[in-house]
């Protein structure tokens, strides 16, 4: 195990602005990890430093035993699908696939029988004649994909791979990648903004703000029990409150008491809780703690978004039922829902 | 004015630009076959001036001289001027801007100013004046022409291309002139030809840097305009180059329609 392993990367560019923070990571061979950050958080470079795009200002890259962090991108057996392709305009399909196999100089019928099998892989056989400028965004996307990974590489770097696509040709694309992934024994690295696409992929996801990792971990527990205010607005919609911890698994909020299962906290501790949109239930009013007005109701498709306010705080309810506007309804969590941080403070 | 009357003048207005500017060719090109030697006077065709081209003992040389140069010039200052322009290009927003301006500076910048600054240059080098100072020079000038026909072309492709071919396993060196060369290749050739144009045709800068008996066609043609070494040999040539002009003008603008009709 540790097939790829960061170990304290930090990059500062030439205007002395740091946008790598000493990253320490650890990937596993076959593993999907995905970086998952907003815009301009520093993911993008941490890829573009293992590819041997950028170069690193301190730490190490060690990928299977071997310190790689000097060693120059065409030396690397690590492959990209870059973010807008890449391809190159000037050779056809089957020309860009077997880009890679021609610069090691393999022999003809070699490259021919890796690329129908690759062409084969990703649908593309009847296109293989093809221009790159009459391709739609979906078959450039499989071309890339193609052109990566009939190197054979150790680890496959994706950036931002889906972002040029629309909606449905994008979930597609996802199980596509996710199968292909599983079927070649190939390690991805993953970068997106998309929190959505990074819970449906990844075997682990490593949430990124401002160059610093903030949490490390299974898309499950990434979602249950995010670590920090970040992580918890970042990833799906949350009620994030201000609340103490009691002790003996209770905990104080909107100044009533509630049940929960944490314990990790010290006494009287200030925390953040944590409640889902859709770990609300909808209950009568004089059965709940926490009683609202309905403020707003919007139609989502599979559920209801229902606003409401306790005193001044916006609470953001998912509920299968129509509700009036108006309407005075009581809220309750189970104990299990509600999830307590570490405040930032 | 109203479309009518503008209708009517603008097809004269047409007549007599052209005519301003293809007027003097084609005066050249009739006294390149007048068989008197005198300028006013037409006594018949012939075509002994285009043989003394070939004939004459000072004409051939500097034509000799010129094209040499020419070519160096154009063949040094395309290779100089396209990694100039990879440099420039790789820097990032504000260093770009500033280069781009070093490098539009010796273009605006008057001949004469550059004329005379280089020929006190090399005389402090102490460079032989002759083959190397007019070599030096036409490089010289003729380096910020490819470098802004070569940046654009730069600009417009993904610079991630380069990327991916060095992901791909080729060297810095590779990466560059198999793939980021031939999509710049239109820059590069538009550049070039630029560079030639600049340097077949140049006077100020050459007659400032010549020496030792090399000169080129325009500092002859100067020395010899009005004298007794004058041969209208001269016109023949220019005749020559007019042709050549137009034919590659007819070759290249055919070629692009072909490739747009392609489409």
């Amino acid at each position: 195990m540790n097939f790829i392993q960061l170990k304290n990367l930090t990059k500062v560019f030439d205007n002395n602005e740091a946008v790598v923070k000493n990253i320490n990571l650890t990937i596993n061979k076959n593993e999907f990890v995905t970086l998952l950050g907003p815009s301009g958080c520093g993911k993008t470079t941490i890829l573009r430093m293992i590819g041997g795009f950028t170069e690193v200002t301190s730490g190490q890259i060690i990928l299977d035993e071997e310190d790689i962090t000097n060693l120059a991108a065409n030396h690397r057996k690590i492959n990209t699908v870059f973010q807008n392709y890449a391809l190159f305009p000037h050779l056809n399909v089957f020309e860009n696939i077997a880009f890679g196999l021609k610069v090691k100089k393999l022999p003809p019928e070699e490259i021919k029988q890796k690329v129908d099998k690759v062409l084969t892989l990703v649908k593309l056989t009847e296109y293989q004649e093809r221009k790159i400028k009459s391709l739609s965004g979906g078959q450039k996307q499989r071309v890339a994909v193609a052109r990566a990974i009939i190197n054979e590489p150790k680890l496959l770097l994706l950036d931002e791979p889906l972002s040029a696509l629309d909606l449905k040709l994008r979930q597609e694309l996802q199980y596509e990648l996710k199968d292909m992934q599983k079927h070649l024994e190939i390690t991805f690295l993953f970068v997106t903004h998309d929190q959505e696409e990074a819970l449906t992929m990844s075997d682990r996801i490593v949430v990124i703000n401002n160059g610093e990792i903030q949490q490390i971990g299974t898309p499950e527990s990434i979602y249950n029990e995010p670590k920090n205010k970040f992580v918890a607005a970042f990833i799906g919609e949350s009620n994030i409150i201000a609340g103490q911890y009691l002790g003996s698994k209770k905990v104080k909020f909107f100044d009533l008491e509630f049940e929960c299962v944490d314990t990790e906290f010290a006494l009287n501790e200030k925390v953040d809780v944590v409640i889902r949109p859709e770990d609300f239930d909808v209950v009568s009013s004089e059965k709940a703690k926490i009683v609202v007005k309905v403020d707003d109701i919007v139609f989502k498709g599979v559920h209801y978004e229902v606003i409401a306010y306790y005193g001044d705080f916006e609470l953001v309810i998912h509920t299968l039922e129509h509700l009036q506007i108006g309407k005075v309804i009581g809220l309750t969590i189970d104990p299990f829902e509600i999830h307590l941080m570490k405040t930032d403070e | 004015m109203s479309k009518k009357r503008y209708r009517l003048v603008s097809p004269l207005i047409l007549t007599v630009t052209f005519s301003l500017l293809y007027f003097p060719l084609l005066i050249i090109a009739a006294l390149s076959v007048n068989s008197s030697k005198l300028d006013y006077k037409f006594t018949g065709l012939s075509w002994k001036w285009y043989k003394e081209i070939f004939t004459h003992n000072g004409l051939l040389e500097v034509i000799k001289t010129t094209w040499i140069i020419a070519i160096l010039a154009t063949i040094l200052s395309t290779i100089i001027g396209t990694l100039f322009a990879l440099g420039i290009n790789s820097l990032r927003a504000k260093k770009r801007k500033r280069l781009l301006m070093l490098n539009v500076v010796p273009l605006i910048n008057a001949d004469i100013v550059t004329a005379v600054s280089l020929s006190v240059i090399f005389s402090f080098l102490g460079i032989t004046f002759g083959y190397p100072t007019l070599l030096l020079a036409h490089v010289f000038f003729c380096i910020p022409f490819v470098v802004i026909s070569v940046l654009p072309k730069l600009s417009e492709i993904d610079e991630d291309i380069y990327f991916a071919a060095r992901d791909l396993g080729m060297s810095k060196f590779e990466a560059i002139i198999k793939v980021v060369i031939p999509h710049i290749k239109t820059g590069i050739i538009t550049g070039a030809l630029m560079a030639f144009t600049m340097s077949i045709d140049d006077f100020v800068i050459s007659y400032f840097v010549q020496g030792n008996g090399v000169n080129n066609f325009s500092i002859w043609l100067y020395s010899a305009m009005g004298r007794k070494s004058f041969t209208p040999a001269a016109y023949a040539y220019n005749t020559l180059v007019t042709i050549l002009i137009f034919a590659i003008i007819i070759f290249i603008s055919s070629k692009n329609n072909i490739k747009r009709r392609g489409r």
